[in-house]
């Protein structure tokens, strides 16, 4: 299944979709299908400050925790609370409402560096 | 890595395939969760061939039994099954085991998967004169049928006595000229059976199992080995390497039901003075605020004192919240009180809660 042309991955299966002056993060369906259900996400608060190359929560599933990792610099600026009753989301739409985060980028530059959807394919 | 002669039916299905135990097993075929439904509510099939299967033969049989496991096996009617431990000297448990007597000179014992050569050795050095043990694991497939709808199934295909089979019975017959043992019971929580086949039937036992049906209804799905686990999680099961080791005593996993001390048996002066003293752990398990999985090794504290650690924990699909066991100090054991649990740098308030989690109706 090819993946959504509209932004941007990193080869830990992350996605970060620009919408205004936001980019909305998520986990790709590659990554949902491998985690299997998903039985919890542990999200970052509004206003938490996150980072490049950090990990700022982590998707349970029956099998594994798995940490998410953010590949812009900015500030959490919404999460989707939706997940906190229904982490399934992620596995029955991880490209839309299995959104996770909404970041406030301190540097849009930095989308240009992660994975372009055609790289992020050959990937997995 | 070891193969059961299932490996290519499980592949062709879609399974996805891990190591267990040194063996290649699917973990889930669709989903864990919806594995774990359709067991709770229809007919779960699994492929548990990876367990060990041994049958011991002789007139020692009996005696030697008698002294390798924690429950008494020379009164043990043919026909009948029991649920016991192997323990050391010390009374650590090596291993939790079905015994089953096929006749008056003839046991079947199934271990787990991943002790089975430490029992083969563990049995060998106490056989008595007399007795002999064949490792038929190798040679053999066990499938269970599980769920509510199993023994309706059954009932349908083989009329008689297997669908009149007693819990923890045994029932040897022959199907179109291959033998088969049939157990009553199993893994899960719910009502069914485990079957030994012959290896070279167990494609065709599958296919033909998979395909039955209660009025036009396909009611029998294949399940992995990760809804076996939470389904046994929910029903309180122990697992050897989490609930049960070497460093933990039958006592002290709540297994009294499975100790006799009516008879001698390795560990037994150790248990008689666990028993005496009272254990200093028990084991527990735990009701959580949250979905998020306690896992094993995980802290339990009470009031930021470290009483104990999770053995085994996760998501429950039935009781849509984490579950978890685990040991504690038995001074704080007690049913209804409050211990945390540290997950992931956070304490989140567990429920000392009766087992098991899940009884079927």
């Amino acid at each position: 299944m090819p993946v959504p042309q509209d932004r941007k991955y990193l080869k830990t299966h992350e996605w970060f979709k620009p919408e205004g002056d936001l980019v909305v993060v998520g986990i790709t369906d590659h990554a949902a299908q491998e985690l299997t259900d998903i039985t919890f996400v542990q999200m970052p608060k509004v206003g938490t400050k996150i980072s490049a190359g950090q990990s700022f929560g982590e998707v349970e599933s029956v099998k594994a925790t798995s940490e998410i990792y953010s590949g812009i610099d900015g500030e959490v600026v919404e999460i989707n609370e939706e997940l906190s009753s229904n982490p399934g989301l992620i596995n029955s739409d991880a490209f839309n409402a299995g959104w996770i985060i909404k970041v406030r980028p301190s540097d849009t530059s930095q989308l240009e560096k992660l994975l372009s959807p055609g790289d992020y394919e050959n990937f997995i | 890595m070891l193969k059961t002669p299932l490996y290519q039916t499980h592949v062709d299905a879609g399974a996805r395939m891990v190591d267990f135990a040194g063996w290649s097993m699917p973990v889930m075929y669709t989903s864990i969760i919806d594995e774990h439904n359709w067991t709770r509510n229809h007919i779960g099939m699994f492929d548990v061939s990876h367990m060990g299967r041994l049958e011991i033969v002789g007139e020692t049989a009996a005696e030697s039994l008698e002294y390798l496991c924690t429950r008494d096996m020379v009164d043990l009617d043919p026909g009948h099954t029991r649920y016991c431990l192997m323990c050391n000297q010390q009374g650590g448990i090596l291993d939790d085991l079905m015994v089953s007597r096929l006749a008056d000179d003839k046991f079947y014992v199934v271990c787990n998967a991943g002790n089975r050569t430490k029992i083969i050795a563990h049995i060998e050095n106490y056989l008595k004169p007399g007795a002999t043990m064949t490792d038929l694991t190798l040679q053999t497939a066990m499938l269970a049928m599980q769920g509510p709808q199993a023994v309706e199934l059954i009932s349908q295909l083989l009329p008689g006595p297997l669908s009149q089979l007693a819990r923890r019975c045994v029932y040897v017959d022959q199907l179109m000229g291959i033998e088969f043992i049939a157990f009553r019971g199993g893994y899960t929580g719910e009502d069914g059976y485990e079957v030994v086949f012959p290896a070279n039937v167990a494609t065709l036992a599958w296919q033909q199992l998979h395909s039955l049906n209660i009025d036009g209804n396909s009611v029998v799905k294949p399940i992995g080995l990760g809804a076996r686990d939470t389904l046994r999680l929910e029903a309180a099961l122990p697992l050897y390497g989490h609930e049960l080791s070497e460093n933990i005593d039958p006592l002290t996993a709540g297994l009294d039901f499975a100790v006799s001390f009516e008879h001698d048996f390795i560990g037994k002066e150790t248990l008689l003075a666990i028993k005496a003293a009272g254990p200093a752990k028990t084991r527990v398990g735990l009701k959580l605020q949250t979905r998020r999985a306690a896992r094993q090794g995980f802290g339990i504290f009470n009031e930021d004192r470290k009483v104990g650690e999770i053995t085994s924990g996760g998501f429950s699909p039935t009781l849509n919240t984490s579950i978890a066991m685990g040991y504690i100090d038995t001074s704080v054991a007690k049913i209804g009180e409050t211990v945390q649990v540290e997950i992931g740098g956070e304490k989140h308030d567990a429920q000392i809660v009766k087992l098991p989690f899940y009884r079927r109706k």
